[in-house]
Parts: C-alpha cells; sequence; structure tokens
C-alpha cells in the first residue's frame, strides 16, 4: 500500500506544516510506506514525501480527483489533516473491492450537503473509473464547487448511483474527528482534524512556535 | 517505487568531508543552474550494456560517465561532458589519460588525486549530499557557502540527470541505463569498478532480468524521478530499466520502442496553466511583497526549519520560535527590498535568520549561543540588542531591514535610527495584544519616532499562526502596491 495525498502551494502553507506530521505519524507506525505528495507542476515537496506526482493545476477539486484517478494499485488516499495511529494495511486483505469509503457513524454531527461519506480518507485497489467519473461530473459544475468541496459533493451523488464496487468502513475507526481539543481518540487508526476548528488544534500541537 | 535493498555506501562521511574540503581548497569553477532551455536535449551515456547497440544515435550535446567517455572517445565520438561523483581513487583508471575536449563535471567527493589528474582540463565542482541533506546543508553552509547541493540518487546515471537539469536542460536522450547484466556483462566494455554480481533478478513485461542489488535500487531511483520531476526523457536500447520505463506508462518517459510516443516526449513542454494562482491583492502585505511567493522557499524554509529545531537542546532559555508562515512573509519582504545589511533580536535557533536574506545578517540573543557563524550570518550570543547595536554603530553599519524577536528599550530607539539605511524596513514579531505582545510595545516606540511610515498589520489569512507586523516607508509601500 501507498500513500497519497494533495497539496499544492499557494501563499498558505499550512498544509505543509500539517502534511509533515501526518507523514511523521504514517512513517511512525508503518515506517516503510511509500508517501506520494499529489500536487501541480511547480509546488514545493512537504517535508518527508518519498515521492511526487505531478500534473497541471487545476481548480483544486478536479485537480485532487484527477490525480486520484491515475493513482493504480492499492494506495490510502487522505488529506493532509490527519493524524494516523496504527497500520491500516490489513484492510487490503482479501479485499474485493475496488475502494473503500467511510461512515459517519459515531463521528458526531455533520450537514446533510456534504453527503454519506468522507472523502477525506480512502482506501483503493481501483478507482480509476470512480474518479474519472468525479472529475467529469466536476466539469460540469460551477467553478466555485471545482475549487471547494465540489469533490466530495460529487463523490456523493456517484456512491448513491448503482455499480460501483466499494466497501463502507466505520468513520468512528478509520476517519475520526475529534470531538473536543482533549479528545483522546486512542480508539481511532486514522483520526481527522476536518475544520478550520480542528486543524486549529492540530495546528498548535505540531508547529512548535 | 519502493527502494528495494538497503545499502550501506562504499566510503565513510568522514573520508567524503575530507575530499570535499580538498576539492573546495583547489577552487575549481562551480557548478551553476542556468536557466532552462525548452527546446533543447542533452544525451546521456551511460555505460550499460546496450550503449554498444546505440552509441550511434547519441548526439551532442553529451554527458557520459565511467567508462563509457573512453569507449565512445575510441570510436570518435567525444563526448562534451564526463561526471563522476564516486569518492573511491581507483576510478582514476577511467579517466586516465584525460580526453582532451571535454568538460568534467567532478563532484567535490571524488578523491584528490582524481582533481590532480585532470589538473590541465577543464573541471567543473559540484556537491552531492553525502550523509543527509540536513547535515550537507550545514556543513557546506561553513565550509562553501552559497553553492549548490545535489540529491543525486545512488548512481551516476541519475546524478547525470539531475546536473543536466542545473546546466538547463529537461529534454534527455539516455542510452545505456539498463539497469541489467546482458550475457552476464554489466558494460558495453571494460570498467575497472569492483565486480558486482549478478545477486537477484527482477521480472518486467514477462522477462526475467539477472541485476544486482546495487543495480535494482538505480532503477527503481529511476522510476521516482521520472514520476517526480518536470523532465521528458526517452530510453534508448533494451535492459530492465527501459522495460520498466515501458510498463510505467508516464506521460513525460518512454523508450524508443515507443516511436510514437518518443516523439510526444521529445516535443512535450512543461504547461503552467492560467489558473490563477494568485489573485488581485487583498491586503497591504499582498501588495507590497506577498502576492506570489516563491514555491521555490518552502523547501529551503522547511529544511532549515528541521535543523533549527536540533539546536534547541543547545537553548539555555528553550522558548517558542517563528512559523513557517512567519518565514515565508520574512523571506518575501527581504525579496522586495533586497536589503544588503539586515539586523536581528532574538536569534534563539536561528528560523527567522534563515529567512531572512541578506549579504549580512546580525543577530543577537541574550540567552542563548545556538547559531554557528557563517561568512553572511553574524550571531552575537548572550549579548543584549543594545550591546550589538553599540558595536555596530562602531562598525558603521546601516540596515535595510530589522527583524525584532526580542524587547527594545527607550534607550535604545536612537541606536535602531543611527544603524537604519534610509527606506529601511522595520519588523515586529509576537504584534497582538496582550502581556506577549512585545511586538506592540515595540511598534509604539518606534512608529513615534519614524516619518512617513505606515503600520501594516499580520497577514489576516494566517489568522494566528503570525503575529508579523511591519512598519514600512509610505513611500515604498505605494511604489510596490
Amino acid at each position: 500500500m501507498r500513500i497519497g495525498f494533495y497539496t499544492a502551494f499557494d501563499r498558505d502553507p499550512i498544509h505543509y506544516v500539517l502534511g509533515r506530521n501526518m507523514i511523521q505519524s504514517a512513517k511512525r507506525v508503518m515506517p516503510d510506506v511509500e508517501i506520494t505528495q499529489l500536487t501541480d507542476m511547480k509546488s514545493a515537496p512537504v517535508y518527508g514525501v518519498d515521492s511526487i506526482r505531478r500534473l497541471p493545476r487545476e481548480p483544486m477539486c478536479v485537480h485532487t480527483a484527477r490525480h486520484y484517478s491515475q493513482c493504480e494499485g492499492d494506495w490510502l488516499l487522505i488529506d493532509t489533516d490527519i493524524v494516523i495511529q496504527r497500520d491500516v494495511r490489513h484492510l487490503f486483505d482479501g479485499a474485493t473491492w475496488d475502494f473503500a469509503v467511510t461512515d459517519r457513524k459515531g463521528t458526531g454531527p455533520t450537514f446533510d450537503i456534504y453527503g454519506d461519506y468522507n472523502i477525506g480518507v480512502i482506501f483503493q485497489r481501483d478507482g480509476r473509473k470512480f474518479w474519472s467519473a468525479v472529475v467529469s461530473g466536476l466539469l460540469k459544475c460551477p467553478v466555485k464547487e471545482q475549487t471547494w468541496l465540489g469533490n466530495q459533493t460529487v463523490a456523493n451523488r456517484l456512491l448513491k448511483e448503482d455499480g460501483w464496487n466499494y466497501s463502507v468502513i466505520p468513520g468512528y475507526e478509520f476517519n475520526y474527528p475529534p470531538r473536543t481539543k482533549d479528545d483522546t481518540h486512542e480508539h481511532a487508526s486514522i483520526v481527522h482534524f476536518k475544520g478550520s476548528k480542528r486543524k486549529g488544534w492540530l495546528y498548535q500541537q505540531c508547529a512548535s512556535v | 517505487m519502493k527502494i528495494p535493498y538497503r545499502m550501506q555506501a562504499a566510503v565513510a562521511v568522514e573520508i567524503r568531508r575530507q575530499n570535499m574540503l580538498a576539492a573546495i581548497a583547489r577552487n575549481p569553477p562551480r557548478l551553476e543552474q542556468k536557466p532552462f532551455d525548452e527546446s533543447a536535449t542533452m544525451h546521456v551515456a551511460c555505460y550499460g550494456p546496450s550503449l554498444k547497440d546505440t552509441w550511434q544515435d547519441l548526439r551532442h550535446p553529451c554527458i557520459s560517465m565511467s567508462g563509457a567517455t573512453r569507449f565512445l572517445a575510441d570510436k570518435g565520438f567525444i563526448p562534451d561532458y564526463h561526471i563522476d561523483m564516486d569518492p573511491r581513487a581507483h576510478k582514476i583508471k577511467q579517466i586516465t589519460p584525460p580526453i582532451d575536449g571535454v568538460t568534467y563535471l567532478i563532484a567535490s567527493v571524488c578523491a584528490p588525486i582524481y582533481f590532480e589528474t585532470l589538473k590541465d582540463q577543464k573541471v567543473i565542482l559540484w556537491h552531492c549530499v553525502s550523509s543527509t541533506m540536513d547535515a550537507d546543508v550545514e556543513w557546506l553552509s561553513v565550509n562553501d557557502f552559497g553553492q549548490l547541493l545535489f540529491s543525486t540518487g545512488s548512481n551516476i546515471g541519475l546524478a547525470a540527470i539531475q546536473i543536466g537539469g542545473a546546466l538547463g536542460y529537461r529534454h534527455f536522450e539516455i542510452h545505456g541505463m539498463d539497469g541489467s547484466f546482458s550475457d552476464g556483462a554489466r558494460h558495453a566494455g571494460e570498467h575497472f569498478g569492483k565486480v558486482q554480481k549478478a545477486d537477484t533478478s527482477w521480472t518486467s513485461q514477462f522477462v526475467r532480468y539477472r541485476t544486482s542489488k546495487i543495480m535494482a535500487n538505480g532503477v527503481a531511483e529511476a522510476i521516482n524521478a521520472m514520476r517526480s520531476y518536470p523532465i521528458f526523457c526517452v530510453f534508448h536500447g533494451r535492459g530492465l530499466q527501459q522495460s520498466l520505463i515501458e510498463e510505467e506508462n508516464l506521460p513525460n518517459a518512454c523508450t524508443t520502442a515507443q516511436a510514437e510516443k518518443a516523439e510526444f516526449v521529445r516535443r512535450a513542454t512543461v504547461r503552467f496553466p492560467d489558473y490563477d494562482v494568485a489573485p488581485k491583492a487583498k491586503n497591504a502585505w499582498e501588495a507590497i511583497c506577498f502576492s506570489k511567493p516563491d514555491p521555490a522557499w518552502l523547501p529551503e524554509l522547511q529544511q532549515w526549519w528541521e535543523i533549527a529545531e536540533k539546536r534547541r537542546t543547545k537553548a539555555d532559555f528553550n522558548t517558542g520560535s517563528i512559523s513557517l508562515e512567519t518565514g515565508l512573509l520574512l523571506r518575501s519582504v527581504c525579496e522586495w527590498r533586497r536589503p544588503k545589511v539586515a539586523i536581528e533580536v532574538g536569534t534563539f535557533i536561528g528560523k527567522s535568520t534563515h529567512a531572512l536574506v541578506a549579504d549580512h545578517i546580525y543577530t543577537c540573543d541574550k540567552n542563548n549561543d545556538c547559531l554557528p557563524a557563517t561568512e553572511r550570518i553574524h550571531p552575537h550570543p548572550k549579548q543584549t540588542s543594545r550591546q550589538m547595536f553599540e558595536k555596530l554603530k562602531g562598525e558603521g553599519v546601516k540596515a535595510e531591514v530589522f527583524f525584532f524577536d526580542g524587547r527594545i528599550t527607550d534607550e535604545e530607539v536612537p541606536l535602531v535610527l543611527e544603524l537604519s539605511a534610509p527606506g529601511a524596513v522595520y519588523l515586529f514579531d509576537d504584534f497582538s495584544p496582550g502581556p506577549h505582545g512585545k511586538g506592540v510595545s515595540n511598534v509604539k516606540k518606534i512608529a513615534p519616532v519614524l516619518k512617513d511610515y505606515a503600520l501594516v498589520k499580520p497577514y489576516e489569512p494566517f489568522k494566528e499562526r503570525t503575529t508579523l507586523a511591519m512598519l514600512v516607508p509610505l513611500s515604498l509601500g505605494e511604489r510596490a502596491a
């Protein structure tokens, strides 16, 4: 399994700070895992990545989905605001799904607009068709949606259709958003500091300023 | 692609460093980054067995290496460059006698006798990573300041691509990079290096290639290089490397067997699309200096941050340090003002010092002695700002940029003014309300004595991740906007 994450530099280096922290967490529990940054033609590597894949810049959601559509083989595709606490490679053992998404059970309230599954954590064996469909869907959306949240909404819309060979795994374990700053989240293999408030908590932990 | 085997370097770091010092002492010209020529192609002649089959397709300019240079010269093709980075002395056999007309691109780690052998030839010196990037950056900043450092990968073929990049090429025609044996041979001709056994194999496209652990690592590194860098490569000949390149099916790399794709790769260029990544300035920082920060600042600052964090163990007073966000803002101010001299109060572990760019940076810390001096950086450890200011005043120093990350006193304000070059910019960390807001206190002391200056508050989009404010002359601010 490889880990892939998307980030491109656009004045704000927060995802470089969080990304470095995510990489360190992954290497702590899976020292030999290869971590790949998915980015544009110019952005710098996040400190500690093993490899980079570059594609010409597009609005962020399209760019991310296009990168995902080109990830062949076993991948864990995650956001930068994530901490990995346990080795999760066993999920691929004997898997028959093409990709796995996390549900939101036990992960606190959310808004319907975001859909049933948070795509900040994706386990993928063969997601080429799915993410190509997400790219096609996004390109029909307004630019604003192509830039922010569109991949989340389009992916969830597509997942309501038949024909995708995917599995739903518990977000409580594999995509857990801490409820408070002091939430110890020890039960979770993957902790997701999504949203600006949680990102702030994580940044405080990892920036040593 | 994961690098398959853990290997040990052939020569210890201490010896490599000795070699580097000796090479630097000879003071040959250094390799400098040239601008990219999108229409030019560099031919690379590695010494794998398939070079025998394809060398006649080589064109100029050409970098060759190992025994390939002699192999080609014997056939009447004089390569433009020969590259080497092997620290072992026996490598001189490959270059003895030297070939006139060849420019030798020699890494500083090569043995002193190597340079002696080339004393009458055109030699260009470059540095490759010998231990870790962090350690070598620090070592180089002391011993050959300002020179490029290349993370080459484990073999000289990979290094040729990196150095080709520095020479301004991103299109490569690569010969003899096989990564495998052919009929028991590892090279196209005679080779004087240590004999490598075909101790492993690698199957690609249903063909089982005999290779060695060292070569297998190089093969994986080459694939990663193709995946990662904005370069375009056409591989000639047959071997494991070429087969894996075909398997990878990357948009920027192929073999000559893929004739149609090769034509596409040869014509391809890096495209930086029109998508607007730097919209119109929304605030003063963007209007003045932060509209389009250079992405190249980030890897440099990230590396300095890693190095600086390790200095905390030396600190007598261990405290917070600046964020990456503040580092970027400091760098943007220096790129805008391009100061000859910068003065900093509050060195600590040196993050902000490294973010600043000036010919000379004077910095003090009343509690700590964490930052080593370099040609450019002049620390004043265990000294108050007043002590440093007095000394600099005596030396007639004038600074265009000041960075205050320590509280200054009323008595120091006239000293700051005396040390200020016309149009100086004053930067203040911790510009925030409350007891830790020494930036506010410093601004209150300095702003009233400056004429026609404006206060630029911390860059709002970074929210609480930066507290950097600055006082800029209105004339400069207006001009920049």
